[in-house]
Order: structure tokens, then sequence, then C-alpha cells
């Protein structure tokens, strides 16, 4: 009788994401899509990517980190809020190519929390040699898959191949204390979601715990 | 199905004895000069008693194993013909009539007493009345009288504890291509893990030694932290490990060890936390190890050390998908990220106050800035290090982490 009983590793297989989302300082993700984040420096993405990381890795998800420079801080994300043991870190050292074909295996795996592809300070060249075909592959490929894949950078790059696409702007950086004597204290952040588009930007605070 | 079972006395070693009597029984038990083992059942497959000793007895001549050999439906009988007669015996009434009274585990005083009556062997002995025996020796004598009617009650006790099960193929050609290797390999590891299956075991630990046309060996060791007896997944590792480091001669035959492990107890949920099974996960890191080099992937460990970078890339561990207490905060703490290599800058200082930043990448005038943190340690020894860092803002908006170290500056990180 036993037989006619599906085994809870098929159940979970043939589960479907497609109506998923992770809600996060406001912003709703979709489970199985490809989402962009960008902004300059310093407007709060790799914070951003940070906090959504701590929620699932503490969550007893298991997520992944293409560094592609290497540029990944422990403390940080430690600090951040991020349970370590539960995020697989692969450093690319600069190596653009190797990057997205470890982004490929990650989303072979199909059981990934999230796949971060950090593309901060990569040099413009190399990211417009990226191909379009690239990011279609992986639209395809991730659909259906619990996973979440982020790209971060400092400009749009995705193009019509992004589900959903945030655009970070910071407002302010706020420092405390007088004189000489002062310390970094927020970042003020709007966060605009350019693709679904809304109407109006999320005002978001980014704080440095000591 | 009658129970039978066959003693082998033997100077040989346990290992020999071992690998003769495993090839008849599973249930074996290795003896102090011996082995004993059940071979009831085979008389369906070998026939008669006198066959199946004949077959051990052929086992044994192959082995180059001299003993003496008895087969009997009593544990204890054929452990007493074995050790007390050269031969091969099925042990039957006259085979242990025969026997005389010092074999028997008789006390001493005992034996001179039927020394004395003139009781030479068991078949006199049988003729003394049991009640009067027993009368006059205990009820402890009622073993000796058990033994010499074949009445033993005692059963195997399996006191071999194997580690590892094995799989051997010796190629009738030399193969060059480790692609051609896939089906045998695949053939060897569904042997194996047949065999660990039986035994109820499963595997962490798999050894291949490769035989190559030059008569050397070419040990691999694959070793997993979790146990497994998924034949893709250590087929696929197996190759992944071959390629990465290929023996460079034709192959003559293949030797696979599989260690055993206790089988992996999982519970899975439909709801449970999103992360990969073990198999999967380590095939993909594997798979990206030989793509960025296997020290470049793994889990960040957090160092507890005073130094300017704590921490490091843990490449021998891999992430293992347990949930904590979930933490709820308001904001989102500010995230650093460092330059790989750090970028060297130039500062200009005016009244004692950093105005302008500039390096390769950016540069700009400086709108506000925090510190200075001194740090300093390991002063005792060369490895020195002391810098002062300073957290600071640029007329475009970044926030950047700069460094002042023996002299020259540094941009280290950016606050994104």
């Amino acid at each position: 009788m036993l037989s006619l009983v599906k085994k809870a590793s098929e159940l979970q297989h043939e589960r479907t994401y497609a109506n998923e989302f992770i809600e996060i300082n406001g912003l709703s993700l979709l489970r199985g899509s490809l989402s962009e984040f960008y902004g300059q420096t310093s407007a709060g993405k790799s914070s951003f990517v940070f906090s959504l990381f701590a929620m699932l890795t503490n969550n007893g998800e298991v997520c992944a980190l293409v560094d592609v420079n290497n540029s990944f801080d422990p403390p940080s994300a430690k600090s951040g809020g991020i349970k370590l043991n539960n995020l697989l870190w692969i450093k690319c050292g600069g190596d653009v190519e190797a990057a997205f074909t470890a982004s490929d295996y990650l989303i072979q795996a199909r059981s990934f929390g999230a796949i971060w592809i950090n593309l901060n300070d990569t040099p413009q060249n190399a990211i417009d040699a990226i191909p379009t075909a690239s990011w279609y592959r992986f639209r395809n490929k991730i659909k259906d898959s619990p996973t979440l894949l982020i790209l971060t950078t400092a400009g749009p790059v995705i193009g019509s191949a992004k589900q959903q696409s945030i655009h970070l702007s910071k407002t302010k950086t706020i420092w405390t204390g007088i004189g000489k004597f002062k310390l970094l204290k927020e970042f003020r952040v709007n966060l605009e979601s350019q693709k679904p588009l809304l109407t109006s930007p999320i005002k978001t605070l980014i704080r440095k715990e000591y | 199905m009658q129970k039978l079972f066959a003693c082998i006395i033997s100077d040989a070693g346990g290992q020999q004895l071992i690998e003769i009597a495993k090839v008849f029984s599973p249930r074996l038990e290795l003896l102090e000069n011996g082995i004993v083992f059940d071979v009831g059942g085979l008389d369906k497959l070998i026939g008669s008693p006198q066959k199946i000793a004949a077959q051990i007895s052929e086992a044994m001549a192959l082995g180059n194993i001299s003993g003496n050999l008895a087969i009997s439906t009593k544990i204890e009988s054929a452990v007493l013909v074995a050790e007390n007669r050269s031969g091969i015996f099925i042990v039957g009434d006259r085979q242990l009539e025969e026997l005389p009274l010092t074999h028997l585990p008789l006390k001493n005083d005992l034996q001179k007493i039927f020394d004395l009556l003139g009781i030479k062997n068991v078949k006199e002995l049988k003729k003394i009345p049991e009640k009067q025996l027993i009368a006059r020796y205990g009820q402890e004598f009622r073993t000796i009288l058990d033994l010499v009617h074949g009445k033993g009650n005692r059963s195997i006790v399996q006191n071999i504890k194997e580690t590892c099960v094995s799989w051997i193929y010796e190629l009738d050609f030399a193969v060059e291509n480790l692609e051609q290797l896939t089906f045998t390999l695949a053939h060897g590891l569904d042997d194996l893990f047949q065999n660990l299956s039986k035994q109820g075991y499963s595997t962490e630990r798999i050894d291949i030694d490769l035989k190559l046309e030059s008569r050397a060996d070419k040990p691999y060791s694959i070793t997993i932290s979790f146990p497994s007896t998924d034949k893709p997944f250590w087929r696929k590792l197996i190759e992944l490990r071959l390629s990465e480091d290929s023996p460079g001669e034709a192959i003559t035959g293949i030797k696979l060890t599989a260690y055993f492990a206790k089988p992996r107890s999982a519970q899975i949920g439909l709801f449970s936390a999103i992360k990969p099974n073990p198999e999967n996960l380590l095939l993909t890191v594997s798979k990206i190890g030989k793509l960025v080099g296997s020290e470049n992937i793994g889990i960040p460990v957090v160092l507890n050390q005073r130094i300017p970078k704590p921490f490091r890339l843990d490449s021998k561990k891999l992430p293992s998908g347990r949930s904590s207490s979930v933490i709820t905060r308001t904001t989102i703490p500010i995230c650093f990220s460092n330059f790989e290599p750090e970028l060297p800058a130039e500062a200009i200082i005016q009244n004692r106050r950093l105005i302008y930043l500039k390096t390769k990448k950016f540069k700009g005038r400086v709108v506000e800035y925090g510190g200075v943190w001194r740090g300093t340690s390991e002063w005792w020894n060369a490895a020195h290090w002391k810098l002062d860092e300073w957290d600071v803002e640029l007329e475009s908006g970044a926030v950047y982490r700069l460094v002042y170290r023996e002299g020259d500056w540094f941009v280290t990180g950016v606050y994104d």
C-alpha cells in the first residue's frame, strides 16, 4: 500500500514555486526568477542582498555567492546576520567567464535558496562582453526552481531578460559625532522597482553597526 | 533446512581462512586455531555434505592451506573432530566414538580415574549409563555427555569485524582513455554497493587502485562527509578525480574498495528548508572546484584573531543547511566589500584634514570622514602589522575605507 504514497522527496521535486515570494524590507522577490539590483557605489546593493541572505540562511536554506572580484567580507556578513555555515562562497578572482560557468552549475543544482552573482566593481568592458543569451538561458533554467538568482551591478545589464529589477539610489549619508570625531551612521536609500514598475519608491535605512 | 557446520583447523593465518570461508558462507566465526562457518543450505547448491567437504578442501588446496576439516550438524562436534583428527571428516557417531578421552575437555583427575577404570575412548564412555556418570561427577558432566552424543546447541558467534568490501577487475586489454572505463566502473560500483547493502552498510570512502601497464599502481582515495551508495554520484566523483589527476599511462586493472559507514538516516519534509541534497551539493562543488580551483570554493570562516583580514575560506567544508533562530531586523546593516588587491591611493591633506582622494579607479573631494581607527598587533614577531584607518565619503556619495600603512595610502574596500 505504501507504494501508492509518493515519497516526500518526489513531492518536493514536483512542488512548484511559481507564485512563491520572499518578502524583504518592503519588496517581494519571486522565487525561480532572475532579479537585478543596480545602483552606484555605496547605494546599498550588497547590504540589501546581505539582508536577504541573512533571512534565508537563518531559515536553513543554502545560498551561494559567486564572488567575481573576491570582494566578499565574511566579518561584515556575520555582523549582518548571515549564517556563514549555510553559505557557499566561490571566489572567481576577476574571471567573469568562470563566474558564469560556476553560476550555471549552481543553477543546474536547482536547490539553492538564492544565488548571488556579485558583479560590483567589475570593469564595464567585461560586463559588456556578457552575451544577452546567457541571461535568457539562466532565466529559463531557473524557472520552476526555488532558487532566486540575484545580480548586483553598477548599472542595468540584464536587459529584457530580467524578471525583477530594483534600482537603489542613496539620498544621504548620515554621520554622527562632532568635529574630527565622526562615525558613519547610516545610508538613506530609495528602492525603485523598474520591473515591474511601481509608482513610488520605497525609502529605507541602511545602518552601520559597531 | 538441515543445520550443517564446517570447521577448518589450520596453522594458516586468519585472513586466509576467512577468505575461504567467505566463499561458502557469510556466517563465520574465527577460532584461535581455525574457523567455523555455517554451510547449512548448501545441499541445494552443491549437494551432499561429502560434496561440500570436497569443495571446501579444493578451495583449501587452491589457497595452499593445509589443515583438518570436519563437517557436522553441531558446531561442537565439528570443532572437536577437526581439532583432534587429521584429514577430512563428515562427523557421525563413528568419528566421535573413535576419539580418545584425552581429547575431551575433562579435568585431569577425571582423566586419571577413567584411565584407571580402563575407559580409553568415547565409545567405551558411552557404554556407561548417563545417570550413573552424572550422579558421580555432577551436572557439569552433562556438557561432556552432550558433546559425545552430538547434542550441542551452540550457534555461530560472528566475531569478524570487517571494515571494507572490494571489487577487483583485470582488463583484457590496456585502456588509455578514461572514458572507456565508465561502464567497467559502473559495473564495479554496482557490485560493491550490493555487497555493502547486503551487510547493511553505506560508505563515505572509496579507494581506487589502478594497475598500470608498467606494473606500477596508481592509488586514489575519495572521502566524502556523508554516507552514500548513490551509484551515479560516486561514478561522477571518481571520474572527476581521475580527470583531475590522470594516471598518465594505460590501465590494465582496477580495484575498488569501499569502507563501511552507517547508512544515512534522512528525514525529508515537504516544507523543509530549500537546500541541495548532499550528493548534488558535493558534485556541484567538485565541478566548480575544477573550474576555479578547489581552494576557492567553500564556506567563509571568521577567525578569532587580531589580524587585518580576520577571515578565510574553508574549502574542506560544505554548507550544512541547519537553521537557527530567525533574526528580525527593522533596518539593514551596512555591508563592507573588500578590494582585492587593495588600491594604492594618493591622499591630499590640508590643515590636518583629508580633502582629496585619488586612485586609478576613482577620485574626488572628500566630503566627510570618520576616524582614525588605529590597529596594531603581532609586534613580537616578523608578522608585525600596524595601520590607521578612516571611513571616507567622497563627493560622488561613495564611502570607502582608507588605510595608511608604512608610509603609503591604500583604499581597502567600500561600504555598499
